[in-house]
């Protein structure tokens, strides 16, 4: 039992194809600065120069009270960024990889978790943006920002859990394309990314609960910006969501896999 | 012809109709307004039907069919890709399909780069990679040019390319579809060559094709689909002939 739960484990992250998801995230990489003047320089401009303008926007014409806003809005735009681009490019992969798929035998979960961890690497070149933000407004070190890494490898997993069931969702449904780009929308203005939990009004606040990401972005501000450690009930709430999204996926994937092929 | 390394007996696929098929919103929408949004009554098609056959280690053997046969979803069963609808298929090693040259090549990469990509594609490793490289690189002639982006290659020079690595990360089991018809003479024949020169050292070799000739020149044994079933199993020559009178019967209104 116990063998073959690790077995669909190690299909479900294709732990046997490690060199191919390596292959192709190097590709993708690799093609998206290829032929650009600034090449990989851009992973940090364009995140950055997105930063000044919420910056400029939030704090200096809608005068937003939230101390350390540079960081805030930096930290919270680039994981909202590598979150919803996996979703919506993940949701395509699959599809998009038809002629692979229909002539060599390769697991089909590859495509969205490759598109995840492209865009998770482009995020990670992009950290150091958030590190000079925090050091030029001079947030105070805080042993819970150590928490950090865990937090983004809580949203890696539920971005893959999302990327996977839209990929296995848009096989069967092909307006689930321009469906995810709504929803991704009315989500970004429903999560605390560029605002403080704190400002939606007590009636809203179910909001954040049952938004799969929204005590995640107030705990990821929490543990960055104010040094605080988020209260356990957020952090419960993060990783049953994590889990729900996780298993949904294994489960979609574990029966419609086998057939989806022929779908295609 | 000892042991068999493939055995695939009373194997069958159907197929969803896809006229049926509803994969958007508003086709879904309408149908369901109809009253007609059928989930559980399917229709099916056959495409193979009560296919058995075994295949021994160190065989070369051709399956040829009309187009429309079956050929390539019996392919795509043997490497895995589809599931079979009845009976079974039991594949006693590993398979590498050649059926698609330069797979997961792109077109901005260089020759080196492209290398690991189409293999990893093919399923293989970085260690299965470096101890077949040199090899590679020979085989394909591109030595001078294995930096340079492949969107600068000539067609003949991605084909050989695809082809070296292709020949070069085998399984102990190959099934050929039709690429042996691409390229011109030169690169045909050398292919036959190294295609040759693999079943010589032992594996064990499926061709898929249209081509009588090659089946003729190049299997022992060969099986002919014709009309979603196996209707001969044996000598190359035999069945190349009962192949063309497939062709003949259905050409004639």
């Amino acid at each position: 039992m116990m063998t073959k739960f690790t077995h669909f484990l190690c299909d479900f992250f294709c732990l046997r194809k490690k060199f191919l998801v390596y292959n192709f995230v190097d590709r993708n990489l690799k093609i998206s600065y290829r032929r650009s003047f600034l090449g990989l320089l851009w992973t940090l401009l364009a995140p950055f120069s997105m930063g000044c303008i919420y910056y400029f926007f939030f704090k200096k014409i809608a005068n937003i009270a939230t101390p350390h806003y540079l960081p805030f809005v930096l930290s919270g735009s680039l994981l909202w960024n590598f979150f919803s681009t996996s979703i919506l490019m993940g949701t395509e992969s699959i599809v998009a990889h038809t002629a692979l798929l229909s002539k060599l035998p390769i697991p089909m979960q590859v495509f969205p978790l490759i598109t995840t961890i492209t865009h998770f690497v482009t995020f990670l070149y992009a950290t150091p943006v958030i590190a000079i933000a925090l050091w030029i407004t001079q947030v105070p070190f805080s042993w819970t920002m150590l928490l950090f890494p865990f937090y983004i490898l809580n949203l890696c997993l539920m971005t893959y859990g999302l990327a996977l069931l839209g990929a296995l969702g848009f096989i069967y449904l092909r307006d689930l394309r321009q469906i995810m780009q709504i929803l991704v929308q009315i989500w970004f203005y429903t999560t605390p990314v560029l605002f403080d939990a704190k400002m939606i009004p007590e009636k809203y606040q179910w909001i954040l609960i049952i938004n799969p990401v929204g005590f995640f972005f107030q705990n990821l501000h929490e543990i960055l910006i104010y040094g605080k450690n988020p209260p356990l009930y957020q952090t419960v709430s993060v990783l049953g969501w994590t889990a729900i999204i996780l298993s949904a996926a294994a489960f979609c994937y574990n029966k419609g896999q086998k057939m989806a092929v022929e779908m295609l | 012809m000892s042991d068999t390394i493939i055995e695939v007996s009373g194997l069958g696929k159907k197929f969803r109709m896809w006229e049926e098929r509803a994969d958007n919103l508003k086709t879904i929408l309408i149908k369901f307004a109809q009253g007609n949004l059928s989930l559980r009554k399917k229709r099916y098609f056959q495409v193979l039907n009560n296919i058995s056959f075994n295949i021994h280690r160190g065989e070369f053997v051709g399956i040829m069919g009309r187009n429309g046969a079956g050929k390539s979803t019996l392919l795509k069963l043997l490497c895995g890709i589809y599931q079979p609808s009845e009976g079974f298929i039991r594949v006693h090693g590993t398979i590498a399909p050649l059926i698609e040259l330069g797979a997961g090549f792109h077109p901005e990469l260089s020759g080196y780069e492209n290398i690991f990509l189409n293999a990893s594609v093919l399923g293989f490793g970085k260690k299965d990679i470096h101890k077949v490289f040199d090899a590679i690189l020979e085989f394909s002639e591109l030595k001078e040019y294995i930096y340079m982006p492949v969107k600068n290659y000539s067609s003949g020079m991605v084909l050989r390319l695809g082809f070296s690595v292709a020949s070069h990360l085998t399984a102990p089991i190959l099934i050929i579809d039709e690429i042996l018809t691409v390229g011109d003479v030169t690169f045909q024949k050398k292919c036959l060559k190294r295609v040759h020169e693999l079943h010589q050292s032992g594996k064990t070799i499926i061709l898929i094709t249209h081509d009588t000739a090659a089946i003729e020149n190049h299997c022992k044994r060969c099986i002919v689909i014709d009309h979603q079933e196996k209707i001969f199993d044996g000598d190359a020559r035999e069945g190349a002939a009962i192949y063309k009178k497939s062709l003949e019967l259905s050409s004639t209104p």
